[in-house]
């Protein structure tokens, strides 16, 4: 789904061009007017970002029926919409395709070849012909976010990367409140480049923080049907398909110390530039300021809070 | 379930050469709980209006995340310096306490800390409680064995609930905040705390008596997409925890971005929240590619807000048309809603010097804001004619604005001889208190008269 303005540029948007705002299609007319409503959502619930579709939200179905999700004439030029049977999976994440038009797992839309977060529109018209290069389309670099506000889209468990302050907890007389560590998680450019697997670096690089409670913390993806709740959990976004769902541990004890033990994970789990994963089972110590390595692209740091 | 939509008021047209784009965009949000519409949450808490109904919860009644944490965490941060012996305020900050806690939602997760020098849990002894029936007993017992003493150190309070919210990441995420005083940290502390807790937490702060300092509380409301209110007397203080509590908890969805995409070569000139509080945006930008920018709006109940957007386009040709802003409001990566800013140059004068009325009033209301800040900074430093020129011009924008709560709060820290034309007479006993909630309550706004 792309169109061409009047000023040449290649734009995901068939209303407006995404790059210079001009007209491209005859548009309404520019008197204020209220949001338009457009089709039901994406059975993921993912949507596309603000400059790629016109979109209300998912109750507000009141508007005209304008179609906006499904143009006929990109349609037509396009007629293998669903993939062939031979490449079912997302080229991007390589979830199984479930039927619907977007992936589950990642929001990739296989109409277009877009994913989601990339507004600079996606020459080819084809994703599901070969899974390499196709997941490096979409996005343009990211400024870097501002220091003191995160770029994520989970801001209210995220913290400034560079927050290395301490976390004052009941610093009176009572109990604080159990905190001892705290474990910082997001992507890591140069950990995903050393590794080669074949998945996107997140297009937003997102970090939040998890407070080690308790005195064991599990790294891994959350599997309700299999029980398994890890405290760290890489299915939150960006979510990394390297980690396994029982990865490694953390264990903090009263006396404040901090030990990591991979869980016989199926990637492995490095720490700091050691060239060499963990040996599974055996517990490693770790100081504030150590860098975990796990999955595609993960790096959990681990900081001492009192 | 909520919905969220978005309107846009402008005038579309250009005078040739023309660059410079404003735009008001409303956003409403409506509840389809229980028939729980927009007139079930009362706005954030005015001085005035403490007693807020108690409506359905928007959207927001499962208590449980969908990680299985709490939906939402409220920590209660209480001064407990010795000033706050004085009087009844330390009674009047108990019996508020508990009026909060009684307020909350069962299911949230909830601590109430005790702030002097330090930060130290009243309740529970650590970690987060979940609201019931039995912690909220346990609590107030707690809640009321507090006694007053040592010093103020609202940083270090803040870090305190910080590390409480981090325990429930999945969670909306807030605190309220009651003082007396001033900060008695280094300057830099509170500085550095609200960078820490930007992001992870909202929270409303609130001024008692006369001895503390406007501008601090505003500094940490502002940081921390908050509202700061000047309770006078210490009973005031319950009430207001009551209307402060019920809009949270009524909130419903957790954390929304303001994402505004502008053509190449364009400038965001300035992002602004306009009602029901005026807050810049425009510092707050997160740039999400070199054509989108995204601004945190907190979490939203049912309610109303508007946003003021002004961006410079580069200039077209008479007849060309272009759309100056795509803005859309997101949760996560879910788009809630969207619309769009276009834009047309002509060459006829009477269509691009027309004002849109929505934003001729905001841009008023932004104006009024700065000049009651100017007037009163002015007034302190003994710059009376200063004061009197910022402070007449403010009587001005209130009485065009219909604004008759701001007059009324004008009228006793200047003599309003006429307010059509700004003229006023400086007042020389004017009650400390006076000022100081004309100062605490200049960014709130009105709604534009309806035609
Ligand atoms: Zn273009
Ligand atoms: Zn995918």
């Amino acid at each position: 789904m792309s169109a061409v303005c009047p000023e040449g540029h290649l734009s995901a948007t068939e209303d407006w061009c995404d790059l210079c705002g001009s007209p491209i299609a005859p548009g309404p007319s520019p008197r204020a007017q209220p949001s338009r409503a457009a089709g039901p959502p994406p059975a993921d619930g993912q949507r596309g970002p603000a400059g790629a579709v016109d979109e209300a939200g998912p109750s507000d179905g009141a508007g005209p029926a304008d179609g906006a999700d499904l143009p006929p004439t990109t349609r037509s030029a396009a007629p293998l919409t669903t993939p062939p049977p031979s490449a079912p999976a997302c080229p991007v994440c390589t979830e199984p395709r479930s039927g619907s038009r977007y992936c589950e797992a990642c929001a990739y839309d296989f109409d277009t070849g877009t994913v989601p977060g990339a507004p600079v529109p996606v020459a080819r018209p084809s994703p599901a012909s070969h899974a390499g290069p196709a997941s490096r389309s979409g996005p343009p670099p990211h400024s870097p976010p501002r220091p003191h506000l995160p770029a994520t889209a989970d801001p209210v468990a995220a913290v400034r990367s560079a927050d290395g302050q301490t976390v004052i907890a009941g610093a009176g007389a009572g109990a604080g409140a159990g905190v001892g560590w705290v474990a910082e998680i997001g992507p890591d450019r140069a950990f995903f480049d050393r590794n080669d697997d074949d998945v996107d670096f997140p297009d937003l690089v997102t970090r939040r923080q998890v407070a080690l409670a308790g005195d064991r913390t599990l790294i891994g993806r959350r599997s309700p049907r299999r029980n398994v709740l890890p405290e760290i959990d890489l299915t939150l976004p960006p979510e990394d398909r390297g980690v396994s769902r029982v990865h490694a541990f953390l264990d903090h004890s009263d006396d404040g110390r901090l030990a990591v033990t991979d869980a016989g994970s199926a990637n492995g789990t490095w720490i700091g530039s050691d060239p060499r994963p963990i040996p599974p089972g055996r517990t490693v110590p770790l100081a504030d300021g150590d860098h975990i390595y796990v999955g595609s692209f993960t790096r959990i740091t681990v900081r001492r809070t009192c | 379930m909520v919905s969220f939509r978005c309107e846009v008021h402008q005038n579309p047209y250009l005078p040739e050469d023309g660059t410079q784009v404003d735009a008001v965009v409303t956003v409403t949000v409506t509840a389809d709980v229980d028939g729980a519409g927009p007139a079930a949450t009362a706005r954030p808490a005015h001085g005035e209006a403490a007693g807020t109904a108690a409506g359905d919860p928007a959207g927001a009644g499962t208590g449980r995340a969908a990680g299985g944490g709490p939906d939402a965490v409220e920590v209660i941060l209480l001064d407990c310096s010795g000033s706050m012996s004085g009087g009844r305020k330390m009674a009047e900050a108990q019996r508020a306490a508990a009026v909060a806690v009684d307020t909350l939602r069962d299911g949230v997760g909830f601590a109430v800390i005790c702030g002097t020098s330090g930060a130290s849990m009243i309740y529970p002894d650590e970690g987060l409680a979940i609201v019931s029936d039995r912690t909220r007993q346990e609590a107030k017992a707690r809640i009321g064995t507090l006694a007053a003493g040592g010093g103020t150190a609202i940083g270090a309070w803040l870090r305190a609930a910080r590390a409480l919210m981090l325990l429930a990441p999945d969670a909306i995420h807030h605190a309220l905040l009651l003082t007396d005083g001033q900060n008695n940290e280094p300057p830099d502390t509170l500085a550095e705390a609200l960078a820490a807790c930007e992001g992870v937490f909202q929270c409303d702060a609130r001024g008692v008596g006369a001895d503390w300092k406007v501008d601090e509380l505003r500094l940490i409301a502002t940081a921390l997409l908050g509202s700061v209110a000047l309770l006078r007397q210490p009973a005031d203080i319950a009430a207001d925890f009551q209307a402060v509590i019920q809009t949270v908890m009524d909130r419903g969805v957790r954390d929304v971005r303001l994402r505004i995409w502008a053509p190449r070569g364009a400038r965001i000139r300035f992002v602004r929240q306009v009602s029901p509080q005026i807050d810049e945006l425009t510092g707050r930008a997160v740039a999400v590619s070199d054509l989108v920018q995204d601004y945190p709006t907190g979490a939203w109940g049912s309610e109303t807000r508007d946003y003021h957007v002004c961006v410079d386009v580069p200039p077209a040709p008479v007849g060309g048309r272009r759309l100056a802003a795509r803005i859309s409001l997101l949760d996560g990566e879910q788009t809630l809603s969207t619309t769009k800013v276009e834009v047309i140059w002509t060459d006829d004068s009477v269509e691009s010097t027309r004002i849109n009325e929505v934003v001729a009033h905001y841009t008023g209301q932004a104006e009024l804001a700065r000049a009651i800040q100017d007037g009163i900074r002015a007034r302190q430093a003994g710059d009376e004619d200063s004061a009197v020129t910022a402070l007449g011009r403010a009587a001005q924008l209130a009485a065009a604005a219909g604004d008759e709560l701001t007059l009324r709060r004008l009228e006793k820290v200047v003599e309003i001889v006429d307010a059509q034309t700004g003229q006023v007479r400086p007042r020389h006993s004017v009650e400390k208190l006076d000022e100081m909630d004309l100062d605490a309550s200049s960014t709130l706004t009105v709604t534009p008269k309806t035609p």
